[in-house]
């Protein structure tokens, strides 16, 4: 998911791209096509499917727009449009907390809900500790959260977050670790997650 | 299972969104990538050197078009009940230009637009995306898009699939006094056209006194002077006499070539073809060149587009545009 895009070796890596859009504006485009279907479905995850549309256009547009100040020692772009989701996204936390706060409360998802069809309610109920996972991710500090999701759902390396966030490496390190304590101490308060865990074993 | 497992499984059954679902958004960007980049791209150097093009005779076609005349603040409809009877057969470009001149400097000038109204321009797509053809399934792609005259805002809507709802998207800006950097506001280039002398030759000099965009390294005084002249011909409102001025002083440069007959815009219609070649693409060696559309009863300027080895490329044509109060309103 984070190694070169198709199409990569022909239009050049990512820095080359927004280099040549600062001459010829239409280019950028290249790097919608190479990365606003994993932008889409991360916002659809965190904020829900009607959320997403815009989202993903807005994260672009964004990009677009401060493109001059893209670092183009970077060869791939995909933690920079990471990070500018992950802004859009933080603008909505109120929704994104109470749609975790139901998720704890009654064990189901209005994210999940949202995405129709295409929603296989298999995939999630293998987690048996879905409530308290939902419940310790509300209740983590946006920017703790948005530095976990960013690892576990964007699947970014540290060094990546920080590139995403324009933070230290330490920064994102700490904020990780202070993430996974707390949604540890939460799991492990519940006897759904031993049960897991026996199963697992 | 360790927590970091447990939340990546959480909601890990979040759906990859089709291409139809991503195409509103992508539209979205290359339409503000034309925009923004429309009048940078210009405001920046271009190079250009003289090539012909051709095209092809084709038949008449009756299209009505709603085209803004001069500065006037509501519409004037222009129905050609036929292709007018527009002999084009070995006319130089300076000839056409200087009957291009005198005809719409004796247009009356309308009221100029007020700060807070907007100009709405519906744009067809002369090289339209093949992946957007796909997806919305039709070639014609219609471009409306509404810029505030004082430049601190636009708003366009997107072309989508049939039975989806278009959303009108606003987009904030601060074109004027260099806030969104070689852009202008409507009413700086209105400003700038209405302040030309008369005459062709006076008006390359106040455009070299003024020198508003920074000549290219290596770039010829001609061509430094089409890059300035190209720029205020894009201008979304024109005073008459301005428009008059520029044409004239765009004759006095070399290169422009006149198609010996009406071509087909992505509109549908038959329009006057005046082409000047810029420099060849270095990587493909390829000829390119600019072609002006100009209606040939108002002759104005209906369209623009980038012509590749005979090929279009890109560019759109204009086929209404109206002063409104608001986004969102057509006229």
């Amino acid at each position: 998911m984070s190694g070169p895009p198709p199409g990569a070796a022909r239009d050049g890596n990512d820095a080359e791209v927004v280099a040549r859009s600062l001459e010829q504006p239409e280019l950028f485009a290249l790097l919608y096509d190479r990365y606003a279907s994993d932008i889409h479905r991360y916002a659809a995850r965190r904020l829900g499917d009607g959320a997403a549309d815009d989202i993903t256009a807005d994260t672009f547009l964004a990009a677009f727009r401060i493109r001059s100040r893209y670092d183009l020692t970077r060869a791939n772009a995909r933690p920079w449009l990471y990070g500018i989701a992950g802004n859009l996204i933080g603008k909505q936390r109120r929704t994104e907390v109470r749609a975790l706060k139901a998720l704890a409360r009654t064990g189901s998802d209005p994210v999940a809900a949202s995405w129709g069809d295409s929603w296989v309610e298999d995939t999630d109920s293998r987690i048996a500790a879905q409530g308290p996972l939902a419940g310790a991710l509300a209740a983590l500090s946006a920017g703790d959260r948005n530095v976990l999701l960013l690892v576990a759902w964007a699947d970014l390396t540290y060094q990546e977050v920080a590139e995403a966030l324009d933070i230290p490496v330490g920064t994102v390190r700490s904020r990780l670790n202070r993430a996974r304590r707390k949604v540890r101490s939460a799991l492990g308060a519940d006897p759904a997650f031993v049960n897991d865990a026996a199963e697992v074993a | 299972m360790d927590e970091m497992t447990q939340v990546r499984e959480l909601r890990a059954g979040a759906p990859a969104p089709d291409r139809g679902r991503l195409a509103a958004g992508r539209t979205r960007l290359t339409e503000t990538a034309r925009a923004g980049g429309r009048h940078q791209v210009l405001w920046r150097r271009r190079e250009f050197v003289i090539v012909a093009v051709v095209a092809a005779v084709t038949a008449v076609a009756v299209t009505v078009t709603v085209l803004l005349s001069g500065t006037a603040p509501g519409s004037r409809k222009v129905e050609p009940a036929s292709t007018p009877n527009v002999s084009l057969k070995g006319i130089r470009a300076a000839q056409l230009l200087e009957r291009a001149a005198e005809l719409v400097e004796k247009e009356p000038d309308s009221a100029v637009p007020r700060a807070d109204q907007w100009i709405y321009t519906l744009q067809m797509s002369e090289s339209p995306d093949p992946g957007l053809v796909r997806v919305l399934g039709k070639s014609a792609i219609e471009q409306p898009s509404w810029i505030r005259y004082d430049g601190s805002a636009m708003a366009s809507r997107n072309p989508v699939p049939k039975g989806q709802k278009s959303k009108l998207s606003i987009t904030k800006m601060h074109l004027e006094n260099g806030g969104e950097g070689d852009d202008r506001s409507p009413r700086e280039l209105y400003r700038v056209l209405d302040a030309l002398p008369a005459g062709g030759r006076q008006t390359l000099t106040f455009l070299r006194e003024k020198n508003a965009i920074a000549d290219g390294q290596g770039a010829t005084q001609a061509e430094s002077d089409y890059t300035e002249i190209s720029v205020l011909l894009t201008a979304d409102v024109m005073p008459s006499k301005g428009l008059a001025s520029l044409y004239r002083a765009l004759a006095t440069l070399p290169g422009g070539t006149v198609a010996d007959h009406l071509v087909k815009d992505a509109s549908g219609r038959r329009v006057i073809a005046l082409s000047y070649a810029r420099e060849d693409n270095p990587k493909s060696g390829e000829s390119m060149a600019d072609q002006w559309l100009l209606d040939p009863q108002t002759y104005r300027i209906v369209g623009m587009r980038m012509v590749q080895d005979g090929k279009v490329v890109g560019g759109n044509a204009i086929a209404a545009r109206a002063v409104v109060d608001k986004a969102g309103e057509r006229g």
